[in-house]
């Protein structure tokens, strides 16, 4: 299988390299020296979604059982018969194709970047981009799914390897603008993802919509896996404000005139109450849930997602 | 303007943290408004008075009250931030209560007062003249005061008539006792300090005197202090100001009730009048912690020196020490101009303008000379008669009879015949006898300790005994005869030194203390100890010490700025006395009008009675047993300060104040790095 999974990642090209904001060359050089560890990967986010409860057409044998009317011909084990004379048909373990929706948010506010930071609009499709790449590489199909106030472009999964940079293509050409309706991207992919698919949802989830939890959970319910990329930028999480200032909202004229001095520890005990309270609804629904933080390198938050860390 | 997607935050912690400052801003104003209160509340001195006042007038006894109230300066005291008097009027209205009966009020200030001339039911009336009391510089005259009480209730019918008396309880000692038998009035003192203790320190007293002995301008003063007070004082700080400026300070001790003495010495500049206070550090009295007086440079003194022994030689001279002594620059302490002249020239020399003539070794004045001499001393002038061989003693006594102290009768001469059966074999008589109460001792250090007692007197005039002869012996010699007498002969004086005042009969003049005992002796011939600039008490006549002739009228500045034009009495004997004298302090005098070369004059100084120094108590068992019973049948009204209670308050509001704007900080989790199940 590992030699399978290197002939589908040699398929990657990088042939646009160099002229992508999303796309690190160096990173995925990096994760493509890691194989192995690229499959602990998906074991690790997907655990019981690669194997497949189907017996079948594979390349891994399972067993032999004896042949009956019915059976393709194709699956008869000459060999067995040559030494038996009975007729016995191979049977094999079927290792799908795992599918991956990406959700990624392009509202407003992910165009926000503090000093010298990438914006979290660019940070999270660094992120998406990365892990699409490694799961490509592994013969899984990705699908991606852009979306603001209305939803954005939609590339069904596909698990050839040049469908990487049509994702990432349509990542770089989706401006940036508009609210945030995470829940209406994943009713869309509640519509679309027919099987048991991964879908992961990248967002700063400043809609703050309380159907997220619930519908995260109905996906679940039908035995999607889901992955909320909770993705803020530092500012947003410490607040590093000093002088009385006048805030303008992102996704909307609103203005706010605020002493960050002396409001300051309660912004902090806001935010933090609300991610608290986000992460406790999703993980009470078994959905995977995972705080970005744009200062973080991408590649240290890709390892801590897929558990790889070094 | 920042553009930030986490705008709801913010508007979520704007509105809580202005809900919360909002509250914290409404309790900060209350607390501030609330310390402010308190404050003023706290300055105002607030009290509690209990409500069961049951005053000699109040209720339905329907008894008559005259309230005596003492307004000395003892009542200027401050107990707990409140002064005496304050307490006295107090606990007088709440005596007077608001009952039906007649009530009169007594002021014993710097006069006795009535302020209301009877007994009076219109009992506000008597409330309105008790606010407008006010201590004054005297102390009272509680005796008369209380009389005055017993003359009003004198006439009034009526079983219960009562005398109150409010006053600190060390001054309502030897009062008139009520009159009348068992219809007399009632006295009923009340000891306004309430039993506390009320230790005073108190200068009472000031001593003037020129201390040549020191400098040739120098004072001496010694400040009297008392200590008035149930514990010791250590070190007690006192200081001697001239023209306002602390010129010496001391540090003084003493015991519980002490009085102790203090002396300071100062210079003060000649033919110059300053004003100069000794002063403690306020007190609960303070009024009598300063005491002021005037120090004025000792007056010129004329002498003219008769010498009867001239010689060519000068220390062999009858007058060469006397003339070293008297010498200009010699730590003199009243300023001589020494005139000396032949004794063949004094006949016809005016003698008066001299202030002391002295006649040494002269060997007896012709009868015009004599008579003259004896009119210049009747007339304040003073004599110096010193001996010698050229006296004539039969002749002097003639000629000098009614202004020698006594006769002389004959020269006697250590160690010689006549001398022997009585002195022994001794070469030389010694001064032994020191009346050191005579003011030419006064100021000398021990002379019997000193160099006057080491001197030797080989030959002096013995003189007649006289036991009713006029004055007193000063000095005498160990053998019994006297050595220096003086007499007072009209208002002039007289010394009559036996011994000489050069070295021919003795070595008197060579010893240290002969040139203070010259010094002493003039000054004292001529008045000048006599010259007192120490106040006078309030309330007296101070005499106006301006004796320049041409100085018919003088304007007096009183210490309060007020002033007074006084003109010199037509009367040439009569005194020139200022009476206005009700507030202590310095009073300064210019001529009215004003005098070419005569700017201003030496002033006088007003000082308090230190009779009022001690508010320690000092009424007898008996009068202290009655008053007690009258005042428990009185029920006297308590007062409870309450601004004590507010000034903790106070604080305790401020120590609030300080938490609420105390900013704690709190400590948020963070969330960044927080690693989150997947």
């Amino acid at each position: 299988m590992a030699a399978h999974r290197d002939a589908r990642s040699d398929e990657l090209r990088f042939g646009r390299e160099g002229q992508s904001k999303v796309v690190d060359p160096d990173l995925l050089a990096r994760l493509s020296g890691l194989t192995f560890r690229a499959g602990q990967v998906v074991e690790g986010i997907l655990t019981g979604l690669h194997k497949s409860p189907h017996h079948g057409q594979s390349v891994e044998f399972a067993q032999h059982r004896e042949y009956s009317p019915g059976d393709e011909i194709r699956h008869i084990d000459w060999k067995a018969f040559a030494k038996s004379d009975r007729y016995h048909v191979k049977q094999y373990e079927d290792e799908t194709n795992l599918r991956t929706y990406l959700l990624l948010d392009t509202s407003g506010s992910m165009g926000y970047g503090g000093a010298g930071r990438a914006s979290k609009m660019l940070h999270a499709a660094r992120l998406a981009a990365a892990l699409a790449w490694l799961l490509l590489r592994q013969g899984d199909a990705v699908g991606l799914s852009t979306f603001g106030e209305t939803r954005g472009e939609y590339l069904p999964p596909r698990a050839r390897p040049d469908h990487f940079w049509r994702l990432v293509e349509a990542m770089e050409k989706r401006p940036v603008g508009g609210a945030t309706d995470v829940v209406g991207a994943l009713e869309h992919i509640a519509e679309v993802a027919g099987r048991r698919s991964l879908i992961v949802l990248l967002s700063d989830c400043f809609d703050f919509d309380p159907r997220l939890a619930a519908l995260a959970r109905q996906l679940r319910r039908r035995r999607h896996r889901v992955v909320v990329l909770h993705t803020l930028d530092p500012d947003e999480l410490d607040f590093p404000f000093k002088e009385l200032t006048l805030f303008e909202e992102m996704e909307s004229d609103d203005r706010e005139l605020a002493d960050p001095r002396g409001m300051r520890e309660q912004y902090l005990e806001e935010i933090r109450a609300w991610c608290d309270g986000l992460r406790r609804d999703l993980l009470d629904g078994d959905v995977a849930y995972r705080l970005v933080d744009t200062s973080v390198p991408v590649e240290r938050s890709l390892y801590d997602l897929i558990g790889g860390a070094r | 303007m920042v553009r930030f997607p986490a705008l709801e935050f913010i508007r979520r912690s704007n509105r809580k943290t202005a809900r919360r400052f909002r509250v914290k801003q409404i309790l900060l104003m209350l607390v501030r408004s609330l310390l402010l209160a308190l404050l003023a509340f706290a300055l105002a001195r607030p009290f509690l008075a209990r409500d069961e006042v049951a005053g000699a007038v109040a209720g339905d006894s329907g008894g008559s009250t005259v309230v005596v109230i003492d307004a000395g300066y003892p009542m200027r005291y401050v107990l707990d931030g409140e002064a005496l008097i304050d307490r006295a009027r107090f606990q007088a209205e709440a005596l007077l209560g608001d009952g039906a009966g007649q009530a009169a009020l007594v002021i014993a200030g710097d006069r006795v007062e009535v302020p209301i001339d009877e007994l009076t039911s219109d009992l506000a009336a008597v409330r309105r003249e008790l606010g407008e009391v006010s201590p004054g510089h005297r102390t009272a005259d509680l005796a008369e005061a209380v009389s005055r009480a017993y003359e009003l209730l004198g006439d009034v019918p009526g079983d219960r008539r009562v005398v109150v008396l409010t006053t600190p309880a060390g001054a309502a000692s030897d009062l008139p006792p009520p009159t009348g038998g068992k219809a007399a009035p009632q006295l009923v003192p009340f000891d306004v300090s309430g039993g506390e203790p009320v230790g005073n320190r108190a200068i009472t007293g000031v001593d003037l005197r020129p201390a040549p002995e020191v400098g040739a301008t120098h004072w001496r003063v010694d400040a009297r202090v008392l200590n008035a007070a149930d514990t010791p004082v250590e070190r007690l700080p006192i200081r001697l100001e001239i023209d306002g400026v602390v010129k010496v300070r001391g540090f003084l001790s003493l015991g519980a009730g002490e009085e102790a003495v203090k002396t300071f010495y100062a210079p003060v500049a000649a033919d110059a009048a300053v004003t100069a206070a000794v002063a403690l550090d306020e007190d609960a009295l303070a009024v009598d912690d300063r005491r002021p007086f005037w120090l004025r440079a000792a007056p010129r003194i004329r002498v003219l020196a008769v010498n009867g022994d001239p010689r060519p030689t000068p220390y062999r001279d009858e007058l060469f020490y006397l003339e070293r002594a008297l010498a200009p620059n010699t730590t003199a302490g009243a300023r001589v101009r020494l005139t000396i002249i032949g004794a063949d020239t004094l006949d016809g020399h005016p003698l008066d303008d001299y202030d002391v003539v002295v006649l040494a070794n002269y060997a007896a004045p012709p009868p015009p000379l004599a008579r003259a001499l004896t009119a210049f001393v009747q007339g304040g002038g003073g004599l110096l008669v010193s001996l010698g061989d050229r006296v004539e003693p039969e002749a002097a006594n003639l000629a000098l009879a009614g202004l020698l102290p006594r006769t002389l009768r004959t020269v006697r001469a250590a160690g010689d015949a006549a001398a022997s059966a009585e002195g022994g074999d001794r070469l030389a008589a010694r001064l032994t006898a020191f009346d050191r109460r005579h003011p030419i001792l006064t100021t000398l250090p021990d002379p019997a300790q000193g160099s006057l007692a080491s001197a030797r007197i080989q030959r002096y005039m013995l003189l007649d005994p006289a036991p009713d002869a006029a004055g007193g012996v000063v000095i005498g010699l160990d053998d019994g005869a006297p050595f220096l007498l003086t007499r007072e002969v009209g208002d002039g004086r007289v010394a009559l030194l036996t011994g000489t005042l050069d070295r021919d009969w003795g070595d008197l003049p060579i010893r240290p203390d002969f040139l203070p005992l010259i010094q002493h002796t003039l000054r004292y011939l001529t008045r000048v100890a006599d010259v007192d600039t120490a106040p006078v008490l309030v309330g007296r006549d101070a005499p106006i010490p301006v004796e320049e002739p041409r100085v018919q009228r003088v304007q007096v500045q009183t210490p309060t700025g007020d002033l007074r034009v006084v003109e010199r009495p037509r009367e040439a004997d009569a005194p020139w006395m200022f009476s206005e004298t009700d507030t202590p302090g310095h009073y300064a005098l210019t001529p009215d009008p004003p005098l070419p070369g005569l700017a201003a004059l030496p002033g006088f100084a007003v000082a308090l009675d230190p009779a009022g120094a001690d508010l320690r108590g000092r009424r007898d068992a008996a009068q202290a047993e009655a008053g007690g019973e009258a005042q428990a049948a009185l029920a006297v009204t308590r007062r409870t300060e309450l601004w004590h209670a507010a000034l903790l308050l106070l604080f305790v509001m401020l120590l609030a104040e300080a938490a609420l704007l105390y900013k704690r900080r709190r400590e948020v989790p963070a969330l960044r790095g927080r690693r989150t199940s997947a």
